[in-house]
Parts: structure tokens; sequence; C-alpha cells
């Protein structure tokens, strides 16, 4: 067989693949505005933009000079808790420890199928079985069997949050070793419809349900395009102590009139903060959950916020191969630290200031750093793009208990 | 983008194997070429610069959280199914099909979408050489697959 035959196949193969569903070109027009993305660009944006390229200019000569990212001394190892990436590949997957200085300081090896998501401290991992949810202990044996998955884990791995539109209830309690454990109390105020709600934060330490709403038929609520409203309710009276309605006034419209409200909002881990990026991606402002009160405008798409809520991580031209991947502090818009290439999953310590974070460089190389609290940032491991095609690929699973 | 949503989906389909998936990959590529579009040279060509963010996307879903321990456990329980079946096995387009991703992205770039080979490196963000060897290398892998169904048959 020579080339052109292999050719020829390619061809054939390709059309062969399983064509699109009905009204995939719809549904993905009319997810793009037709007119171009409205930029903006204020004066404020401007000059931050003037300031982050002088800061990253000003962060790439210090790391010239002293071999590091930041020109701020490396952070010493020291033990702590810690947080597991997963080396995924075919057919064998390892769990590799390390603690929060960037130290690898143990590797497992797993099997398929065995992670299905765990608590945030990685004490307990859920899984499938059949028609039933199980929860394992660390070591792998089923400690719990659940009667339902529609529950999100609370910050302190130990409470639990569910939400039942039907009744217009949510429920807060236990899931652990015991099982379940939950009292329903009705929701009180906003939101009217829980009909598009989800689940987004549950906070056993700030007591908050923070739910989201998309608008109805919206394209791309999943990444918070179409957003209508975020609500935050109390997890033991079921009151609304927050609610604010994304109207979309100035915003872009979908060919179809959906409104294009934001193109992301990411919370913290307490439900405190959220932060919400213009529907162009190009900015983010962080809202306080308790007041309404909105921050300066950031640039960047905002992502995950560090466990004490003083970080967020932004990313600039996200998904193209010019994407820069940065974490500030949103007060103050002071850049930590600064990356070219896109990001992807991220961690943060739980009360902490660390965050441990995948990008995807233009090269195709997939790294996981760790911007610890204080100091340079610490590479903790690497794979290349070949081994990246060939399925290795690295995920941050949870953090667990050192 | 409209002409390229699906030779786009093509590609995806060609990465991800799965309908779904490759769906959403290339509404939020299209999505991220929209808020992009100031980056995109305005005399440069669109087709490799909108592939470049669809292979992209598809890179992402497939780093996604658990896509690979439960995609890859389908795909372990696809190859099981047809291990008894010799001929499935030896079969060049299911040999093809168990390239790795970003090696089906380059042959359907190249070969099926028509792209040249310095505009299917940029859009896979590789060099030129690489996407060469990388060509030569799959090729002769194929071939040599190829070779021993011819033996067997």
């Amino acid at each position: 067989m020579n080339e052109k035959q292999i050719e020829t196949e390619v061809r054939w193969m390709v059309t062969e693949f399983p064509a699109p569903g009905p009204g995939f070109e719809d549904r993905v027009l009319s997810a793009v505005p037709a007119e171009r993305p409205r930029r903006g660009q204020s004066w404020a944006i401007t000059v931050a933009a003037v300031l982050a390229i002088a800061i990253v200019a000003t962060l790439v000569l210090g790391a010239r000079l002293f071999g590091g990212h930041s020109p701020t001394p490396a952070a010493p190892r020291t033990a702590g808790p810690r947080f597991v990436y997963l080396e995924s590949s075919f057919p064998d997957s390892t769990l590799v420890y390390a603690d929060w200085s960037g130290k690898v300081v143990a590797r497992r090896s797993v099997g398929f199928g065995t992670i299905y998501g765990a608590s945030p401290d990685g004490s307990l991992v859920r899984a499938s079985r059949g028609n039933a949810t199980v929860l394992l202990s660390a070591n792998g044996s089923v400690v719990a069997q659940l009667q339902s998955s529609s529950w999100i884990w609370a910050d302190d791995s130990r409470h639990a949050c569910m939400l039942d539109k039907q009744a217009g209830n949510i429920e807060y309690g236990t899931v652990g070793p015991a099982g379940f454990q939950f009292t329903a109390v009705h929701i009180s105020g906003e939101p009217r419809s829980l009909a598009s709600a989800l689940m987004s934060v549950c906070s056993a330490q700030t007591g908050r349900l923070v739910i989201t709403g998309s608008f109805a038929g919206c394209a791309n609520c999943a990444n918070g395009a179409g957003l209508a409203f975020v609500s935050v309710i109390d997890v033991r009276t079921g009151r609304v102590t927050y609610h604010h309605d994304y109207d979309g006034v100035g915003a872009p419209r979908a060919l179809d009139g959906a409104m294009l409200s934001l193109s992301g909002l990411w919370l913290s881990p307490d439900g405190r903060y959220a932060a919400e990026s213009d529907p162009t991606a190009t900015t983010s402002r962080v809202r306080d959950l308790t007041s309404g009160a909105l921050g300066d405008t950031l640039l960047g798409a905002g992502r995950g916020f560090s466990g004490d809520d003083s970080r967020l991580i932004l990313v600039q031209g996200g998904g193209t191969p010019a994407a820069v991947t940065q974490v500030v502090e949103w007060r103050t818009d002071r850049i930590v630290w600064s990356h070219a290439g896109n990001d992807g999953e991220w961690l943060a310590r739980p009360g902490g200031k660390e965050l441990a974070l995948t990008l995807t460089l233009r090269n195709g190389n997939e790294i996981i750093f760790v911007v610890p609290a204080r100091g340079a940032a610490v590479q903790v491991a690497q794979v290349a793009a070949a081994k990246t095609i060939q399925g290795l690929h690295l995920q941050l699973v949870t953090i667990f208990r050192s | 983008v409209a002409p390229l949503l699906e030779p786009a989906y093509r590609l995806a389909y060609g990465m991800l194997l799965d309908r779904a998936a490759a769906e959403d990959a290339v509404q939020e590529a299209a999505l991220n070429a929209w808020r992009n579009l100031d980056r995109f040279r305005g005399d440069g060509d669109l087709k490799p610069w909108f592939f470049a963010i669809v292979a992209n996307q598809c890179r992402s879903t497939r780093r996604g959280r658990w896509w690979s321990v439960l995609k890859s456990d389908d795909l372990r329980a696809e190859r099981a199914d047809g291990a008894d079946s010799l001929a499935a096995n030896l079969d060049l387009r299911r040999a093809m099909l168990q390239l790795k991703p970003s090696d089906r992205a380059l042959l359907i770039l190249h070969y099926a979408h028509g792209l040249t080979l310095e505009q299917t490196a940029a859009a896979l963000g590789i060099t030129l050489g690489a996407a060469k060897s990388r060509l030569h290398r799959m090729l002769r892998r194929l071939q040599d697959q190829v070779a021993v169904v011819e033996t067997w048959t």
C-alpha cells in the first residue's frame, strides 16, 4: 500500500465519520454573535494592559536575571498537605502525590475507572458501581453506598448539598462513611425559577449554597455564556441571602436572541466571590456575593480562586496559541505569576494562597506548576507533546490530607 | 466560519471519536474564534487559524478531568469486544483509529481537508520538520500494519 492509497483511505474514513446531529450548524452559529466582539476597551483596560505588559516585562527580565519565573527567592520545601495529580495513560494510570512546595513524595499505580470524583480533601473517592454510587476510602475499600448521585461536596469534605427543583428545596447534610443524612429546607425568596439552576458551590465554612441559572435555550451555558442569575442560599434556613440577575443589557446577543451576558463565571471555594468574565472573555470583575460590590476591571478571563479568596487565575487569549495564564492578587491587580500557555485544571490549597495548575504550551507540552504563597513558581511535572499525543496526560485530581 | 463547521467537526471527531464531544468542541472553538477575532490577521487564511483553535479545544477536552479515565476505559472495552475478530484488528481504518489523536488530526488536515503541510503544522502548533517526520513515521507504521494483513491473508 502506497501513500496515495492511504490518502484515499483517510478521505473515506473522514466521510464515514458519523454526521453531526440535526441542527448542528445552526446551534454553533447561534452561539456566535454576528457582530464582531465589542472590546469595550475603556481607558482603564488600556491602562491595565500597559501595566500588565510592564509587569510581565519586569518579571521576564527578573526571571532572566535571577534564573526563575519570579525575582523573589524560592520558597523553602516544607512538608504539608498534599495534592495529587493523575498521569493518565493507556492502559494504566498513576496517581502522583506532591506537597504544596511542589515536591513529589509518592506514586501509586491505579487501574482504569477507579477514580470518578473525590472529596475536596481527597479522603473519600466517589465512584459508580452498576446503578449505585459508592464512596471509597483512600485505600480503595467501599465505605458507603449512596442512594443518589445528584449532590455536591461541601468544602469540608464531610457535608454536601442537594437541590430538589420540583419541591423547591435544598437539602444539606453529611455524606460520609455513615451514608446520607440530609435535612430539607424550602427555598424562600429569589430565585423564582429553579428550572435551569445548577449547584456551583456548597460551603460548610460559610453555610452557603451558590446556584447559577441560565437563560432558556442558551447555547453555551456550561461555560457561563447565557448565565441568567446567581443566588446564594443559607443552607440551614433556605433563605436567599443574595441574588443577582444578569440582564445582558448592552451585551451582544446570539442570532437566536439569547443573551450572552458573560463568557464565564467562577466562584471562590467558600462561595463568597464570583469572577465574572465579559462576553468576549477579555476582562473580568470580581463580585462580592454578600454586598454585590464589584471590584476593578482585570485583564483576562477569570478562572479559579485560591483557597483564601485572595488570588485569581486569569487567562488572556484562551484557546489560542497566544494564550497567557496569570495568577493575580485581584484586589490590587498585582501579577503574582505569568506564563505563556493555555490553562487546564487547577487546584487551590484550602484556606491558602497556593495554587496548582496545568498549562498546555504552544509546543503541546503539558506542565503542572505550583504557585506558592511566596517565592518562585515550581514546575512539578512536564509531559512532552509526543507523550501527550500518546495518551499520557497530566490531570490534577484533588488534594489529599497528609 | 460557517463553511468550515463541517470540516471542523470532522477534525474534532477524528481527534475525540465522540460525536457529542466533537460538536461541543466545534461550538466552543467557534466562540473562542469570535472572541479572538482581533488576533486573526485579516490577510491570513482563516482555515488553518480556525482549525488550530478546534485542535486546541479538542486537546483541552481530552485533558478534561475525567475524560481520559472514562473514555480510555470505553476504548479498551471496544478493543476487547473486537479482539476475537482478527480481520477487524488488521483493518487499515481500524489502525488509523488507533493512532494518536494528534496524528489522526495531521492525516485529516493534510489529506482530507487539503491543507498544505506548512498549514497543517501551524494548525497543530508544531514545526514543519516535525510534521514531515511524523507523517513519514505514520505512513511507515500504517504500511507495516497493512503488510501484516497481506501476510496473514
